[in-house]
């Protein structure tokens, strides 16, 4: 029966086809014709990205063993697939979408791959969002034991983990924000590093009391990467980085493998008073209360071979300054080095159109 | 008896009744609006028959989106269809093969017709010498899945080098005229089989029934490709640049179909539940048929993953089962003044992307992941995916996206330039992909964001006034169809009367009509638009248009028009007196010979290039008396 009634369609569109194939109405659309005009909703701005613990991140890496003595270790990149960031993904966190310190929206837990998605915040340019990670109740574990077993792989030391900001705020212009990177730190990395050093110093310090409002005005976390040749997800520290804030106080941080010495926070971080780190990550105390804003000047004290040639790797690099205002709590920042030495300027050229990358949101 | 001559009569009367001019071609072809009067197959459910597209790669059936399909629970003879199949998903070169897991399913009780049959097998990495040429053919002839075919009559074709942009090139020599490439009257016999191996339906399908089978539009070659090359240092060069880079090698078989031009040769789904397969069997190869499973999936137990619209035609939360079909529509904000949108606003827009019953695809305001495509979880929605070009060797696949353009009548063909002579957001060649082509594996989280449905684009402050068309471009595969579209949606800008394209070009429906008209062909666009094709197609890495529509129809075996007589899609003498190497090359392969190598690989925007108009005084002031040319 269907098979027939489906003949007859066939019959009838055939017969259709000759009675109505030269109708006059078959002409060209109009062009301009504006019934697709209409009112629509508020726009909206999909926000998207990764979760990460750089701290872990830069971990898995120091650490990974050698599978194969003919194969290259995993780069350090924030790419798909790459063994790092599962090792440091923020899974089961929830990442909140901020504006003027209070929360618009927030993702699901945060997947395996430290992916995330927020599905609608209002679009426009004027507007400043920033990110927070939250930490589940239950807390985070890094290194993914399950797809990475130690042996071979090393575990991540275990850690408590605060809400982290980011301190780069972003707009949502176009209508999806995406590889939006979100850091979240624990008690194991810089913060332990941070506390120890105060100690030392005779201002008795603990992680928790740097992200406590009580007894400082925040910790501003800003780790300086080497330019990167793909978007901003290159994720090699910059060594040679000297810092210098306007306001609070700053402390290099540095790293070594575990347990090496008295002082190392479970992860192998330390901090130093100087100016000058070797991974380019630095950690600024505020005092309670402080909300001026704040601008941390950089330097690149790095040299390069004269016979070197790539732009990427020519230092001294430029190292934008960064300002921001302080907050309770604990933010977080990656900063990429630009290269100094930019191809020439060749009036003649006829350029050819840059990518829309308007989706990165930067 | 009595009813067909019924029938006859009754036709005759409907067409003498029309009182239509069946040789005015100056209406348009129109959109898919026109199918169902028009018994237009491609138009889904409103036709009488479902177009079904089978694929296979290295032994496998696919998916349109390249995952090999699953046996499932059927008896076939042993060794008829293999237990793991490579992914072509994996890029080059290809992983081990594995259990295949996807399926592909089709309605019972629905009436299909083949649109497309392509049968793919490669290896890569396996002929690596730069000059042997003999080695990939003889492996053709020898080895590969076809090698019980004809290939007497095997030549060495033309040999390309296609600009992959970026200073990246590739070359790909063509192995033309074997015996079974020329052949005219060999069929497909399909047959649909149940799970115990009977076969419950069949129809057969000459070779001729298909309008494409053409290499430029991604369907049937034989070809060895090197690819990631510097261009070559001189004619011949024997020595792949640079040194010591080790290119891609690829060669491959593809035998591709498509565009069935006989729709009434149908075939019914019998009404079966569970697995079966479709046999096809080629007449050039009698005993080794090919297999594909499906799996039957009455149309009451669809699952109701797609979206009722409302009255703004935008989807509502109700969830309803998808029917077969593709149709797209556009929601534009009204321009601030209610009319039309001034110079520096912003185009603010909703793509609502529809089943052929009206049906959403996707929620209002998001599109399905770029993984929710890949794994069959986007009620057919399709993005680009890079491995159905590279290595299936497809040039319009599923690649979706929009561009926006205008106005009108400034829309002419931009020769060895990005400085485009009208607005095109965006300015490169390629539309704004809703998935960019390669990100989904590289960027973390990418493939798993839901793409936005809205878009914004501003227009330039020194904006011209005319119409403006967003272009946008779908692809959908769904129960066994798979369909490309590309429609226009207008908006004025700066006033409200509406302008035209230049009407340089046209004429394809002279040809391209019913079954076979553009809407239903390639890109899926109606000729109405044809001269929206340049505002993509103006650099060899996407196909230059000149290059591709000369090259299409001057190595077509369906072509039966004189291919010296421009007059027929040249609407204006202006139009055909440009010449370069690149429109020219397309039917005159190599015209100049070696004498202008090196323009081939200067790049696009650096003058001088292939694109360069050249010898005026031969080609334009005095043009070639053998073609024949629009009036002065």
């Amino acid at each position: 029966m269907r098979t027939s009634l489906r003949a007859f369609a066939v019959t009838s569109s055939l017969a259709l086809a000759f009675s109505g194939g030269c109708s006059s109405s078959d002409g060209p659309p109009t062009p301009g014709a504006n019934d697709h005009y209409t009112d629509l909703p508020e726009a909206k701005t999909t926000v998207s990205g990764i979760a990460f613990d750089p701290e872990a991140f830069f971990f898995s890496v120091t650490n990974f063993p050698v599978m194969d003595p003919d194969a290259p270790p995993p780069p350090p990149f924030l790419f798909e697939n790459i063994p790092h960031v599962y090792r440091s993904a923020a899974v089961g966190a929830r990442v909140s979408v901020l504006h003027a310190g209070g929360v618009l929206d927030s993702s699901g837990p945060v997947a395996p791959n430290g992916v995330w998605q927020v599905l609608g915040v209002p679009s426009g340019t004027e507007t400043m969002y920033k990110l927070r990670v939250e930490p589940p109740q239950e807390g985070l574990v890094m290194g993914a034991p399950e797809m990475f077993p130690s042996p071979p792989f090393e575990p991540v030391p275990e850690a408590t983990y605060f809400p982290t900001s980011t301190l780069r705020p972003f707009t949502a212009g176009p209508s999806s924000c995406l590889v939006q990177v979100a850091g979240v730190v624990g008690d194991a990395g810089a913060l332990a590093a941070v506390a120890t050093l105060r100690t030392e110093m005779g201002i008795p310090t603990t992680p928790a009391d740097l992200v406590n409002p009580m007894r400082t005005g925040g910790v501003a976390l800003i780790w300086v990467y080497t330019p990167s040749e793909a978007f901003d997800l290159f994720n090699i520290p910059a060594d040679s980085i000297a810092a210098e804030t306007s306001a609070g106080s700053l402390y290099a941080i540095e790293w070594a493998p575990p347990g090496l010495f008295p002082g190392q926070s479970p992860l192998g971080y330390f901090a130093t008073p100087e100016a000058t780190s070797s991974l380019g990550y630095f950690a600024v105390v505020f005092p309670p209360g402080m909300t001026e804003p704040v601008t941390v000047s950089f330097v690149d004290e790095g040299t390069s071979p004269p016979e070197e040639e790539s732009p990427f790797q020519i230092r001294p690099w430029n190292i934008p300054s960064f300002t921001l205002t302080p907050e309770p709590g604990v933010g977080f920042a990656r900063l990429h080095a630009i290269p100094s030495v930019m191809p020439p300027f060749d009036p003649d050229e006829e350029q050819e159109p840059a990518p829309d990358l308007g989706w990165m949101c930067r | 008896m009595k009813k067909p001559l019924a029938l006859l009569l009754c036709l005759s009367s409907w067409v003498l009744g029309s009182g239509c001019n069946l040789f005015d071609v100056s209406d348009a072809e129109g959109t898919r609006g026109r199918g169902a009067r028009a018994f237009d197959p491609y138009s889904s459910s409103a036709s009488g028959a479902i177009s079904l597209s089978l694929l296979a790669f290295n032994g496998c059936a696919i998916l349109p989106n390249g995952e090999p399909v699953a046996l499932g629970d059927v008896n076939l003879p042993d060794g008829a269809y293999p237990d793991v199949c490579t992914r072509l998903n994996d890029g080059a070169p290809l992983g081990p093969p594995s259990p295949p897991f996807a399926r592909l399913n089709v309605t019972p009780g629905t009436v299909y017709f083949l649109r497309e049959i392509t049968l793919v097998d490669t290896v890569f990495g396996q002929h690596t010498q730069f000059n042997d040429r003999q080695a990939p053919a003889t492996w053709a002839r020898r080895q590969s899945r076809f090698k019980s075919l004809d290939w007497s009559g095997l030549t060495i074709g033309q040999e390309t080098w296609r600009d992959r942009g970026g200073g990246s090139f590739q070359r790909e020599t063509y192995f033309e005229n074997a015996a079974w490439m020329i052949s005219n009257n060999d069929s497909f016999q399909v047959e649909v089989l149940d799970s115990d191996g009977n076969v419950r339906a069949s129809q057969t399908y000459l070779r001729r029934d298909f309008l494409a089978e053409n290499a430029t539009t991604g369907r049937t070659r034989v070809s060895w490709t090197v690819d990631g090359l510097e261009r070559p240092r001189f004619p011949d060069d024997p020595e792949p640049q640079p040194p010591g880079v080790e290119p891609i090698y690829q060669t491959v078989v593809k035998v591709s179909v498509a565009n069935a031009t006989n729709p009434f040769k149908s075939i019914t789904m019998p009404d079966l539940s569970g697995d079966g397969v479709i046999r096809v069997t080629w007449s050039l190869m009698p005993s080794e048929p090919f297999y594909f499973p499906v799996t039957f999936v009455p149309e009451q137990e669809r699952p109701a993953t797609c979206f009722r619209l409302g009255a703004d035609g935008l989807a509502t939360d109700e969830r309803v089962p998808c029917g077969f079909g593709l149709e797209q529509a556009v929601r534009i904000r009204t321009p601030q003044n209610g009319r039309y949108f001034m110079p520096g606003e912003t185009v603010d827009f909703m793509v609502s992307l529809r089943d052929g019953d009206g049906n959403g695809l996707h929620s209002r305001d998001l599109l399905p992941t770029f993984n929710d495509y890949m794994n069959g979880e986007s009620n057919g929605l399709a993005y680009f995916n890079d491995y159905m070009i590279f290595t299936y060797r497809d040039t319009s696949s599923s690649e979706s996206g929009f561009k926006v353009v205008g106005p009108l009548q400034d829309l002419r063909v931009a020769n060895g330039t990005y400085q485009l002579p009208y607005f095109s957001y965006p300015g490169t060649s390629e539309p704004r992909f809703f998935v960019e082509p390669g990100l989904p594996s590289l960027l973390p989280g990418y493939a798993d964001s839901q793409p936005p449905a809205r878009y914004a684009v501003t227009l330039p402050p020194d904006a011209k006034a005319g119409t403006y068309a967003i272009v946008v471009k779908g692809h959908r595969s769904y129960m066994g169809e798979r369909l490309n579209r590309l429609d226009p949606f207008f908006f004025q800008v700066g006033q409200e009367q509406v302008t035209k394209y230049p009407e340089r070009i046209g004429n394809c429906q002279v040809c391209h009509n019913g079954t076979n008209s553009l809407s239903n062909l390639h890109h899926g666009m109606a000729v109405d638009h044809v001269e929206l094709c340049k505002t993509c197609h103006f650099e060899q890495a996407v196909g230059q248009v000149a290059d591709i529509v000369h090259r299409i129809h001057a190595s077509s075996r369906k072509y039966s028009q004189n291919r010296a007589d421009c007059t027929l899609c040249h609407l204006t003498r202006e139009s055909t007196l440009r010449p370069s190497l690149m429109s020219c090359n397309g039917c005159h392969v190599q015209s100049h010979g070696t004498e202008y190598y090196d323009l081939y690989f200067a790049a696009m925007h650096v003058t001088p290039n292939a694109y360069g108009n050249c010898a005026n005084a031969c080609h334009a002031e005095t043009p070639p008396k053998q073609h024949l040319l629009p009036p002065l």
